[in-house]
């Protein structure tokens, strides 16, 4: 499922990024592929795929992926 | 960089959340080495355009959820907009299948038009209130950007671009997206739905700075 050599490239810890602007982003696996998540407190909106209803993005739909 | 973006016509957060990538392009030095490629994506592939009944009235009925909630989020989608200074207006918008149009873009995108083509499209269908399940419609959007009015007729009417479309969205399932918009940078970091344009500034200065160090 993940690559970890991917996972060493972006991550300086075990799953955090950090800036020296103090804000962080921190990468989750996803297949092949490393989803960024804004850790900053500002959430993102999408329109699910399976029900095609809009809105934020919620813990639950995160645990998921 | 390449940045991939999973897509449909009518998903606001799409529209929006391109719109904060745009910005977030413009501070972005290196913008100019930026390819973005939509893929296609059909959130509503069911959805049929009734002549005279509201998006919200369409869309509760299709999605089997209550009027009110729709409502709720047609508001929470028109603010968040608004404060992002995209236009979108679903008093006027119609609720319609967007196949037809996602085949007409695989076209257009062979032809070197898909990035124009979608953002033409966004356009009509959140400030024009065109319907994109109208084949008229989608061929004279076409036209507009470029493409033939007869070979996109002929695409509508045979369907051979609909393996591609299918093709996107099974791509899309494959590496798990649960949400439109999508975005995946050089094909290995994703960032899903629209997101503020300052995370986005951070996300494209640290591809970038790693696609520097491999190199």
């Amino acid at each position: 499922m993940a690559d970890e050599k991917q996972n060493d490239v972006i991550k300086p810890s075990k799953d955090t990024v950090s800036k020296d602007n103090g804000s962080t982003i921190k990468a989750k696996d996803l297949n092949r592929i490393q989803v960024l998540k804004n850790i900053d407190g500002a959430a993102g909106f999408v329109c699910d795929i399976n029900t095609g209803i809009c809105g934020p993005i919620t813990q639950g739909k995160e645990e998921k992926e | 960089m390449k940045i991939t973006i999973w897509s449909d016509f009518v998903c606001p957060f799409c529209y929006i959340g391109e719109a904060h990538l745009a910005k977030a392009l413009e501070s972005f030095e290196h913008a100019e080495n930026v390819e973005i490629e939509y893929k296609s994506f059909l959130l509503s592939p069911d959805a049929e355009y009734v002549p005279g009944e509201a998006y919200y009235e369409s869309f509760s009925n299709l999605k089997g959820i209550p009027v009110e909630q729709t409502k709720a989020m047609l508001q929470q989608v028109t603010d968040m907009a608004k404060a992002s200074g995209v236009d979108i207006n679903y008093d006027i918008a119609k609720f319609a299948s967007t196949a037809d149009a996602h085949h007409v873009f695989q076209y257009a995108k062979e032809q070197g038009k898909g990035n124009e083509f979608f953002d033409r499209l966004y356009a009509a269908h959140f400030a024009e209130g065109e319907v994109l399940s109208d084949p008229e419609a989608i061929v004279r959007l076409a036209e507009e950007v470029g493409l033939a009015g007869e070979k996109v007729r002929g695409i509508i009417a045979g369907k051979e671009y609909a393996e591609k479309v299918s093709k996107d969205i099974a791509e899309s399932r494959q590496i798990g997206v649960q949400g439109v918009p999508f975005f995946v940078f050089n094909d290995k970091y994703a960032v899903s739905g629209a997101q503020p344009v300052p995370y986005f500034s951070q996300v494209l200065d640290t591809v970038w700075e790693e696609e520097k160090a491999e190199q």
